[in-house]
């Protein structure tokens, strides 16, 4: 008899979700969806409101990555006043978003996601928290916690404040890094290095362990997009679109950000309220791809920063062309950590940054801008419409998660058809399917937000709907 | 004694606003030795801080449809410490874990009632916030001088 599963919310992610895996007759996996479940409407909510007013409303969004809607609203903005930023600005907002980079990576890593890498997928749920990591391995859990302390510090020394800095403007930004400033970041910089390098290590021991989850958590073809530099080099504030694809062979490249609608089309599905944004030249849904540390270091040339580079060139021999299994998404995450802070060490070295000259003054000179930056998630697209006033008409928002949306999908069924079998469910089968979908480390709080407790619950669902059991944790 | 006030929620979704505005409005009193911070959620690194103080007060909105409440809370390992859940009872127990003592801590808790995108707190939600200042002010330690709160609008954009 065919059956579903839910797993209704997944946990240890940052939002509300759930998961339902389809069994057929023989209680093989037939289907399995991943499921946002709650209304987003964000974007009509901005819709009169003043373009000043975005940055700081946008950044308002989401806890974990605040900095990422800042900085692609200020750049959206930047296109409506038609004004190139002075160069402190763009290199201070550069800092700031590698400081955004290092802290929810960290959070990801270290506390999301490292439970199940260190104790193990089957592991007592009980003790597969942050609490049996640190009994189990306490460096590992204060280091996360030191990265993720310096990530917000170089932002509470930039922004002022830890949470929904609106210090990123139209125009450039409002306040300069103090010398003081400048000094603490800098006294941290190889202590935050250090952290890096030791979890980097760590990953390597413990990847033995996962061989069987790397293959099978979301390993298949996509393609991979992401902003690179003029040399291709790993970018996470401007630059150009580029996808490749398994291979790693380049699809399409150069694309201006303000172009993005004609390569990424956005269809809906009933069952979500997450889009499912697509490569629009292959059509939905073969126009797969994935955004991301993942895809950021399949599409790059290199990195640009030595320590990073090198372990850019262990990460690329996990494959022949791209990068395929998402369960390297963590690995990618720890080496941009470590490339987030070479680069803010050379920033702080740039003489630039202690200009005072920051920000370009203009009225409104376009009707529409559309602000694109490599969130921790991925690439971030802010597209606003105005008035002559200045006061939103319209406003698309396409987010990391959105656009990992179908490979999430993808990756639960891939996950679940390996891993589950028949109506024995047992934890360590469900836990993978959750691991699988946090290896994207999908933020829901962009598109929604729920407070309340948050259960796992898997429900055995017959086919008339009828719910055959059920189980909390 | 020191104490520390972290008030959590999302500012952008009504009445869940409640514990920020309550952080808000404690710096505002500049009550000395007393620290504020207003949070969108509890994370782990807070586990510094809260380490650091000799009373802690958490405020949240609550959806259950109950009066403002404030009750002691002590660590507990088995609660949710991370993301949108996160328990002060974890974050205290995560504080002993790393840094070997957590505050006498209480857990204030505001009813909710809506939390749709940029709407104003409904009525119960800014009672319970001057409810809130106004409790935590009664059991700080003596304070050379006190500023009674009054409530002035709380709305968000």
């Amino acid at each position: 008899m065919p059956q579903r599963i839910v797993i209704d919310p997944v946990t240890r992610i940052e939002g509300h979700a759930k998961i339902t895996i389809h069994l057929d007759d023989t209680g093989a996996v037939s289907e399995a969806r991943f499921h946002v479940t709650e209304f987003r409407g964000f974007e009509q909510f901005c819709v009169g409101r003043p373009l000043w007013e975005m940055a700081g409303i946008t950044s308002r969004i989401c806890g974990i990555c605040p900095v990422s809607h800042l900085l692609a609203s200020a750049k959206a903005g930047d296109a409506i006043l038609a004004v190139t930023i002075p160069p402190a600005a763009e290199k201070l907002r550069r800092m700031m978003n590698l400081a955004q980079i290092i802290q929810s990576h960290a959070l990801s890593f270290f506390h999301l996601s490292a439970p199940d890498l260190l104790l193990g997928m089957e592991s007592d749920p009980a003790a597969r928290n942050l609490f049996g990591l640190l009994a189990a391995d306490p460096e590992l859990v204060r280091g996360g916690i030191r990265l993720r302390q310096f990530g917000q510090e170089v932002i509470e020394h930039l922004g002022g404040r830890k949470i929904h800095p609106a210090w990123a403007v139209p125009g450039g930004v409002r306040a300069p890094l103090a010398e003081t400033g400048r000094a603490a970041i800098r006294e941290r910089v190889s202590e935050a290095r250090a952290l890096a390098l030791d979890a980097l290590g760590r990953f390597g021991r413990m990847l033995e362990q996962h061989r069987e989850e790397a293959a099978v958590f979301g390993n298949f073809p996509t393609l991979f997009l992401g902003l690179v530099g003029p040399d291709g080099a790993w970018e996470h504030y401007d630059g150009m679109l580029r996808f490749v694809d398994s291979t790693g062979a380049i699809v399409a490249d150069g694309i201006a950000p303000s172009h993005y609608r004609e390569w990424i089309g956005e269809a809906v599905e009933p069952w979500s309220y997450l889009k499912f944004p697509f490569f629009r030249p292959h059509g939905y849904p073969a126009g797969t791809y994935r955004v991301g540390p993942l895809a950021r270091l399949n599409i790059c040339s290199q990195i640009g920063t030595p320590l990073a580079d090198a372990e850019l060139r262990t990460f690329r021999d996990h494959a022949n062309g791209a990068v395929t299994s998402s369960f390297f998404y963590h690995h990618a995450r720890l080496i941009e950590i470590l490339a987030a802070i070479e680069r803010i060490e050379l920033l702080l070295d740039d003489p630039d940054i202690a200009s005072t000259r920051l920000r370009a003054k203009a009225g409104v000179n376009q009707l529409e801008g559309i602000g694109v930056s490599e969130a921790p998630r991925g690439t971030l697209f802010h597209h606003y419409q105005v008035d002559g006033d200045g006061l939103i008409t319209a406003v698309n928002l396409l987010i990391a998660t959105g656009q990992n949306n179908l490979a999430m999908n993808r990756a639960v069924a891939q996950i679940a058809r390996h891993y589950v079998r028949g109506d024995r469910i047992t934890d360590g089968m469900l836990n993978r399917v959750e691991a699988g979908i946090r290896a994207f480390d999908p933020c829901l709080s962009c598109s929604t937000h729920v407070a309340g407790a948050m259960p796992l619950e898997i429900g055995l669902v017959g086919p008339d709907g009828a719910v055959l059991d059920e189980v909390r944790r | 004694m020191n104490a520390i006030v972290i008030g959590y929620g999302n500012t952008l979704r009504g009445d869940d606003a409640v514990g920020p505005l309550v952080a808000e409005a404690v710096a505002q009193m500049s009550w000395p030795q007393v620290q504020a911070l207003a949070v969108h959620q509890l994370t782990p690194e807070l586990a510094e801080a809260v380490a650091a103080a000799d009373l802690a007060f958490f405020v949240d909105a609550t959806a259950a449809n109950e009066p403002f409440c404030a009750r002691p809370i002590e660590p507990c390992a088995e609660s949710v410490v991370l993301a949108h859940t996160g328990d002060p009872r974890a974050l205290l127990a995560l504080a002993m874990a790393l840094y070997g003592r957590a505050p006498q801590a209480w857990w204030l808790t505001i009813s909710a009632m809506q939390f749709e995108y940029g709407a104003e707190l409904s009525p119960p939600a800014r009672e319970g916030v001057a409810q809130a200042v106004g409790w935590i002010e009664g059991h700080l330690p003596e304070l050379p001088s006190r500023v009674f709160f009054r409530p002035t609008s709380y709305s968000v954009e």
